[in-house]
């Protein structure tokens, strides 16, 4: 096992640049997964890990050793792909095991090898059939089972999960988590999904156009989001935004929207009077209040999905939402009033999206 | 009736007239092949024959020389549809996997060279093969087939290639395989059935090919099938047209049998490749 | 600009056997008759000094040429809008679920099967006048009550000639179109059937302009492939009787080989060289714009 340091890796195919001098270091251990939209550059720098694309410029090292020219082969990591890339003319003990073939090593080895991830996947009974007689979680599992026979330094995964129905994605997920609790081997995962970054990862790297927009663990990143796209790519429902200027009256700062509507921010916010700024509230922190607090806010939709209520209101001439716990039956039209505690409000500059 | 029987019936009406006339001269090659001599100059013509005459064949094969231009056909074409096929993997495999400048260029050249037909180069051709001592060599044919028949396999090739995905030579690279072992364990061994239809297809090809044949091959021994059935009918006054048909039976029907059974795959390979 | 594009050589070392064949066997014989298409050459095919391009005025004083270019364009449009006409018709059916589709299609697909050669034998002999058994049918049938010639006079010859050459275009024609077809997207008909569109105009609105690119390239295709089609003509009445029938490629073939008046025959075959040079440049764009299409899509789905 080892880390990896990625330090001012850029990409170009021909003139156009994917990735503008990234810089990660992932300690040895740890599960870091890499989030963004389609585009960003996250599958590119995967595979400019694993060997499969060639570095333009900067280094990655895999413990100690600066890997840029080392081919795949000799990078001893192992990779999960998206589509799982099985050999379809060899069986799943084979699949399993060509890693091991090439290798050398003896026959029993490998049969113990094979034997041994087969028990921790339940693949066991599926040893003999081909690939194409498995379903989807099964090959899935037959990927991970490639991998983990390697005792490789580093687990790369390339969206691995995103070809299964969403209940076995939910069962995949937590079986990779326990699986590298249990093996704590450094492992590098891409996916474009936020909530499968938040649950799996030890830290998240949000990336957008090629740059990294923020690293940092997952509640960090919950919490203190640096800027709008980290904001409003991480947490589902996404955080609600509205526009509007710092002001300040008796009863302390607060930021005025379009149509005058007061929403109240926090004595200690470094934000300047008269700036434009970007109010953010995550729909879990919008409550109903009773009183005269908060802000006023027509409801337009109702959605329950169960534990909850969204509640799409109109604010501002923005459509925003609150979760809402309450049963509590609203309806369209009706006017309500919401709060959010100062202490949740999220600012950020209007013109360079950044954090306040 | 069901709709779709009744569509059924509306289509093989439509279609009847088509099949009628591509069905119709193998029936004439057929009972010309089969009639005695003296039968195939009756008035009026008639469809009808007193009986089958077997040792038709058996005199054909012994009077014509067909033996000699089946193995020459058979030589040739074999032969070429190796080299074609030899040559043209690494080519397809090129285009399928590599990113590289020229490939663009290289694809119109492979596309014009398709374009460009025997006949119009065939003077040329003579000439080089003159220059070359190859003429009334069959291997002049089996370098201008294979030649001929490239931007074909290798187009078919290519875009069979490009249905085997990629990732699982990257998974074997990151298994630890060489490019070397992950072209002959894993990549080779999936492409198999492309290579066998395409290396079909380009053996018909060369069967059935005339006008290199006719131009290049001036010894009747060195003869392929088609310019030795050619043979028997042009510039004779005497033609025997059923020795001629009991050739045509033995030259097309085991070709036309392996063709019909793999159209499907042709059709497919239209489906997937440049005429996408 | 830190763009780095390493040159690869190993796919460059990978096109180069087939490259230089190509080159060789393809390539030099075009540069010969360049030559030769500028040389006086004796009947023995020996070079007896450049005389510009006399060749090619001699060709264009010889009213044979002409008869021969006006029946090449007849037997090219006839032959290629013929197939056309046929071809997308039997596509639509064979490409539609009905009894029996698995043996309409072996059938219809038949003729590419046999060679040219031999479909032309099988032609002729049928067509023969004093035995041929299609006389025979069509007098069972009283269609006819003598037999006729097919073949003895050239007009007759050259419509049957022009038959057969659709008739054997009909297959690859086919497969075009039918690959073609397989690739349309099954829910335009589905949304345009739920728009209530009748079965006309789903062909009309839907299929035909899909198909436009598909039928475009089975036009360029099948001009250059029928253009130079030597041996349905030169099995069938060889151009005759009395050049009746020549079309370029018998007429080029015949200038070659029987009369050995080479350069003059390198002459036409540059002359026929740069139209198909024309035909290939506009399928080559067609195919390329095509690709372009599907490129731009596979960048946007890897994104």
């Amino acid at each position: 096992m080892a880390s990896v340091t990625i330090s001012g890796v850029e990409k170009w195919f021909g003139t156009l640049q994917i990735l503008h001098g990234i810089d990660i270091d992932i300690e040895d251990q740890e599960f870091v997964v890499l989030v963004g939209p389609s585009g960003c550059g996250k599958s590119t720098l995967l595979r400019m890990i694993a060997g499969l694309e060639p570095i333009s410029d900067g280094e990655i090292s895999i413990g100690t050793r600066v890997i840029n020219n080392v081919p795949a082969r000799d990078r001893d990591i192992a990779m999960v792909f998206q589509n799982y890339a099985l050999y379809p003319h060899m069986s799943v003990y084979d699949n399993i095991g060509f890693s091991l073939k090439l290798r050398k090593r003896s026959k029993q080895e490998i049969s113990e090898k094979i034997s041994e991830a087969a028990e921790i996947l339940d693949l066991t009974p599926y040893l003999e059939r081909s690939p194409r007689q498995l379903s989807g979680g099964q090959r899935q599992r037959v990927a991970m089972g490639r991998a983990l026979v390697r005792d490789a330094q580093v687990f790369l995964f390339d969206e691995p999960l995103s070809n299964l129905d969403a209940k076995l994605r939910v069962v995949m997920r937590t079986e990779i988590k326990a699986l590298h609790q249990r093996l704590k081997t450094t492992s590098v995962y891409v996916t474009h999904d936020q909530i499968e970054a938040m649950t799996m990862a030890d830290r998240i790297v949000v990336m957008n156009k090629g740059r990294v927009e923020q690293i940092g663990t997952p509640m960090d990143l919950y919490d203190f989001p640096a800027n709008l796209f980290v904001a409003d790519f991480i947490g589902s429902p996404s955080m609600n935004f509205i526009e509007g200027v710092v002001a300040a009256d008796n009863e302390g700062p607060f930021v005025m929207a379009k149509d005058r509507t007061r929403l109240a921010i926090s004595r200690d916010s470094s934000a300047e009077l008269g700036q434009k700024v970007i109010y953010g509230a995550r729909p879990e922190h919008l409550v109903l209040s009773g009183g005269s607090e908060g802000f006023g806010a027509t409801v337009e939709v109702i959605e329950p999905t169960g534990p909850n209520i969204q509640i799409f209101a109109d604010v501002a001439g923005q459509r925003i939402c609150a979760l809402s716990p309450e049963r509590r039956t609203h309806k369209p039209g009706q006017k309500i009033r919401l709060h959010c505690p100062e202490a949740s409000v999220h600012l950020f500059d209007a013109s360079s999206g950044a954090r306040i | 009736m069901t709709p779709k029987l009744k569509k059924s019936l509306l289509y093989w009406l439509l279609l009847s007239p088509l099949c009628v006339v591509i069905l119709l001269p193998f029936g004439v090659m057929f009972v010309t092949a089969l009639r005695p001599r003296d039968e195939l100059f009756v008035y009026p013509p008639t469809w009808t024959f007193s009986e089958f005459r077997w040792e038709n064949f058996v005199e054909m094969w012994v009077k014509t020389n067909f033996g000699g231009a089946l193995l020459n056909s058979l030589y040739v074409s074999l032969t070429s549809t190796i080299i074609a096929i030899v040559l043209s993997i690494p080519a397809a495999y090129a285009l399928s996997r590599y990113r590289f400048s020229g490939k663009g260029l290289y694809r119109n050249f492979l596309l014009m060279t398709q374009m460009m037909s025997p006949i119009v180069l065939v003077l040329g051709l003579f000439r080089l093969m003159v220059h070359l001592n190859l003429v009334n060599s069959l291997n002049s044919l089996v370098v201008t087939y294979v030649a001929f028949n490239m931007a074909f396999t290798i187009w078919m090739l290519q875009s069979y290639f490009n249905t085997i995905p990629r990732e699982l030579e990257e998974a074997s690279w990151i298994d630890g395989a060489t490019s070397f072992t992950s072209l002959v364990k894993i990549f080779l061994p999936l492409a198999v059935p492309a290579m066998v239809v395409t290396a079909i297809f380009t053996f018909i090809n060369s069967w059935n090919e005339f006008v290199l044949a006719l131009t290049l091959i001036r010894s009747q021994n060195d003869y392929t099938l088609p310019v030795q059935i050619f043979s028997q009918v042009a510039g004779r006054y005497q033609v025997e047209w059923h020795h001629v048909m009991a050739a045509t039976v033995l030259a097309t029907v085991p070709v036309a049998i392996v063709f019909s059974w793999l159209q499907r795959y042709l059709i497919r390979g239209m489906a997937l490749g440049a005429v996408k | 600009m830190k763009s780095r594009t390493r040159i690869p050589t190993t796919p460059l070392l990978m096109i180069l056997p087939s490259f230089l064949l190509a080159m060789s066997i393809i390539g030099y014989p075009i540069l010969d008759l360049a030559w030769t298409s500028m040389q006086e050459v004796s009947r023995f095919g020996k070079m007896m000094g450049f005389i510009g391009l006399a060749n090619f005025a001699e060709v264009f004083r010889d009213p044979l040429f002409y008869s021969s270019l006006v029946r090449t364009l007849i037997w090219t449009v006839a032959v290629v809008g013929g197939t056309l006409i046929i071809s997308l018709p039997i596509a639509i059916m064979l490409n539609d679920d009905f009894y029996g589709r698995g043996l309409a299609r072996v059938i219809v697909m038949l003729p590419w099967a046999i060679s040219l050669t031999m479909t032309a034998v099988l032609w002729r002999w049928s067509l023969n006048g004093r035995a041929g058994l299609i006389n025979a049918t069509l007098m069972d049938f009283h269609i006819i009550t003598e037999p006729i010639e097919w073949l003895a006079t050239a007009p007759l010859a050259f419509t049957v000639e022009i038959l057969v050459g659709i008739l054997v275009s009909i297959p690859f024609t086919t497969t075009i179109f039918l690959g073609g077809l397989s690739s349309l997207p099954q829910d335009s008909y589905e949304a345009a059937v739920v728009d209530g569109a009748k079965p006309w105009e789903l062909f009309r609105y839907i299929t035909l302009p899909l198909m436009k690119p598909f039928i475009n390239i089975a036009i360029v295709l099948n001009v250059i492939y029928v253009f130079n089609s030597l041996p349905i003509i030169w099995v069938m009445t060889e151009g005759g009787p009395a050049n009746g029938t020549d079309i370029l490629v018998t007429y080029l073939y015949k200038l070659a080989f029987r009369f050995g008046q080479l350069g003059k025959a390198s002459a036409i075959s540059l002359i026929m060289f740069f139209v198909l040079f024309v035909f290939t440049i506009a399928y080559v764009l067609m195919v390329m714009r095509q690709e372009h299409d599907s490129t731009a899509e596979e960048v946007k789905n890897d994104a």
